[in-house]
């Protein structure tokens, strides 16, 4: 279990090498995140990472589950030390790649993406309240059909669950430097997008330098657009909320799509009912087995 | 020569207590805290009289770390950072953390006393960052070991499955020994013979002076009631008696090789 608090204090985190420097960009992967990346790292004093850290997927979520043991009993970090000072250490050991980069470049601030960091966003903006997280979003009907299309493996419930549940992660977090953009958006005007953001973001630049980052967004072709499908269908029905709060159009799916998203979804749900309900008559059988076999040997 | 990953302030002063679920070690980890010092996470009280371990899983929380410092796809932490750098980074976690706790629970103590059952499958990457650390091995007779984690609350399935997770330990302890520098095995049931003869010989191995004042404290320390879970029986080797037949002969077909290459019993 993690800390009932992922906050690591403001003053604490101005211990860091790195205070202020990091820029995250949020976003489910094939959303176009790289582009994004690309982009920033072109700034006059920015560096883009040249690859994902996995630092929060692969590192930092698994030690702050470690906190507390919960009904596994007391076995756990928190035996070592308070919360504050875990996500402390943790901050120290989560800023070693940052800093390594830092030091190798000549850059001031450092731009990085990890297509899994996404799911750990709350982490995110706990342990770097002085970070820029930049949420960038994508069509979820689009992004969850490729996610669910070869040679991605997810089904289209998984992918379309990935998506939503990426999004409402991010837009429940209080963050003093959250930032968010369509990636439809910034291919379409991709000057506009970034004379807007990169100023938030605290660089002060020419329009040139505008122009140059806004030329690698427009370079690359644009994003196709598929057929959505059933996982498409599934994200307009569960997350209908996001696509009409990040302002997509709405009721795209066609109804044998839709059909065959519920039907997707009832089934599901059945089999975790099932999967349930067999585990449960399965540990009572082997509890009974036991007594009984105790008592025999008795 | 520093042995450390980096100038640790627990270089050389790191105590690793290896050993299968209930084979003594939270009761040898009560005798070494005897020593002025030495600190670790105290065991809980959770009600009077029964103390249970408290186990830090440090070494198990790190395991995405180190996974994600042997990516092999030219991403993660290698992409940015050496091996060497990597290791030096988790020491530092790790050390802070122990350094807080001391500060906690014994200010004055130099060194610290980690102790986790599964501590031994995951000794490559303990010695990694430690490898200027102390390892002490707690042995006891499997069929006792198994006999005293079926009858605790975390008991696994079957007796087979809690023969099976005592010999896979001795196996990855096995595998691993050629990465400990300074090794030690000791049995549950000398200690229990004379618990302060065992720690003070201890105590010398790790260069702690062992005066009179501390094998006071040890022998008034070995009869407290560690990591019983509610057992009241009396202590002492040879209850896998009381396991049925069949469960003995299971215990024995899974463990039996162990059994005699520790001594336990004899090949024939």
């Amino acid at each position: 279990m993690r800390p009932p608090e992922l906050a690591l204090d403001e003053g604490a985190a101005g211990e860091s090498a790195v205070y202020g420097r990091l820029i995250f960009l949020l976003a489910t992967a094939g959303s176009g995140a790289e582009r994004l990346l690309r982009a920033l790292g072109t700034l006059p004093g920015a560096a883009a990472m040249p690859a994902p850290t996995h630092i929060f997927e692969c590192g930092v979520d698994w030690i702050l589950e470690h906190w507390d043991g919960g009904e596994r009993g007391p076995a756990a970090l928190s035996g070592l030390a308070d919360a504050q000072s875990l996500l402390l250490e943790t901050r120290r050991l989560a800023d070693a790649p940052y800093e390594a980069f830092l030091a190798q470049t000549s850059a001031d601030r450092v731009v990085e993406y990890s297509p899994g960091h996404i799911r750990f966003a709350d982490e995110v903006a706990g342990l770097y309240p002085d970070a820029c997280l930049i949420q960038l979003v994508r069509d979820g009907r689009q992004v969850a059909a490729r996610q669910s299309s070869p040679p991605h493996e997810s089904s289209p419930r998984e992918a379309a669950k990935r998506w939503i549940d990426d999004q409402r992660l991010v837009l429940s977090l209080e963050h003093p430097h959250r930032y968010d953009l369509r990636t439809e958006d910034l291919l379409r005007d991709p000057v506009r997008l970034l004379s807007a953001l990169v100023p938030a973001l605290g660089f002060e630049v020419d329009d040139d330098a505008i122009a140059r980052a806004a030329a690698v967004v427009g370079a690359a072709p644009a994003l196709p657009t598929v057929a959505t499908g059933r996982a498409g269908a599934i994200v307009e029905i569960v997350g209908a909320d996001l696509l009409h709060h990040f302002d997509y159009e709405m009721n795209t799916a066609r109804l044998p799509e839709r059909v065959a998203a519920w039907g997707d979804m009832a089934i599901s749900a059945n089999v975790e009912v099932g999967h349930r309900l067999g585990a449960d008559v399965a540990r009572r059988l082997r509890r009974r087995v036991r007594k009984v076999r105790g008592a025999r040997s008795r | 020569m520093s042995e450390a990953p980096y100038a640790s302030p627990f270089e050389g002063r790191v105590i690793f207590v290896l050993g299968s679920r209930r084979t003594g070690t939270t009761w040898l980890q009560e005798l070494l805290l005897a020593h002025p010092a030495v600190v670790t996470v105290p065991t809980v009280e959770v009600e009077p009289g029964r103390l249970d371990p408290s186990e830090t899983v440090i070494m198990g929380a790190l395991e995405a770390v180190w996974l994600n410092a042997h990516n092999a796809d030219s991403e993660g932490l290698p992409a940015f950072l050496e091996h060497d750098e990597i290791v030096a980074v988790m020491r530092r976690f790790c050390d802070g953390l122990f350094a807080r706790a001391r500060d906690t629970y014994k200010p004055s103590a130099e060194w610290f006393l980690e102790k986790s059952p599964s501590n031994i499958a995951r000794l490559p990457l303990i010695t990694s960052l430690y490898p200027d650390a102390w390892f002490i091995h707690v042995v006891r007779d499997g069929r006792d070991a198994v006999r005293s984690l079926m009858d605790s609350p975390m008991a696994p399935r079957t007796v087979a499955d809690a023969a099976a997770e005592w010999v896979a330990l001795l196996d990855d302890l096995q595998r691993y020994r050629h990465l400990l520098r300074r090794f030690r095995q000791v049995r549950y049931e000398a200690m229990l013979g004379d618990p302060v003869a065992a720690a003070a010989d201890l105590f010398q191995w790790l260069g702690l002076a062992g005066s009179d004042e501390v094998l006071q404290a040890v022998e008034e320390r070995s009869k407290r009631q560690v990591a019983r879970f509610g057992a009241t029986g009396p202590i002492g080797p040879g209850k896998w008696m009381q396991l049925p037949a069949h469960e003995r002969a299971r215990v024995l077909d899974i463990a039996g090789d162990w059994l005699v290459e520790l001594g336990y019993i004899d090949a024939g």
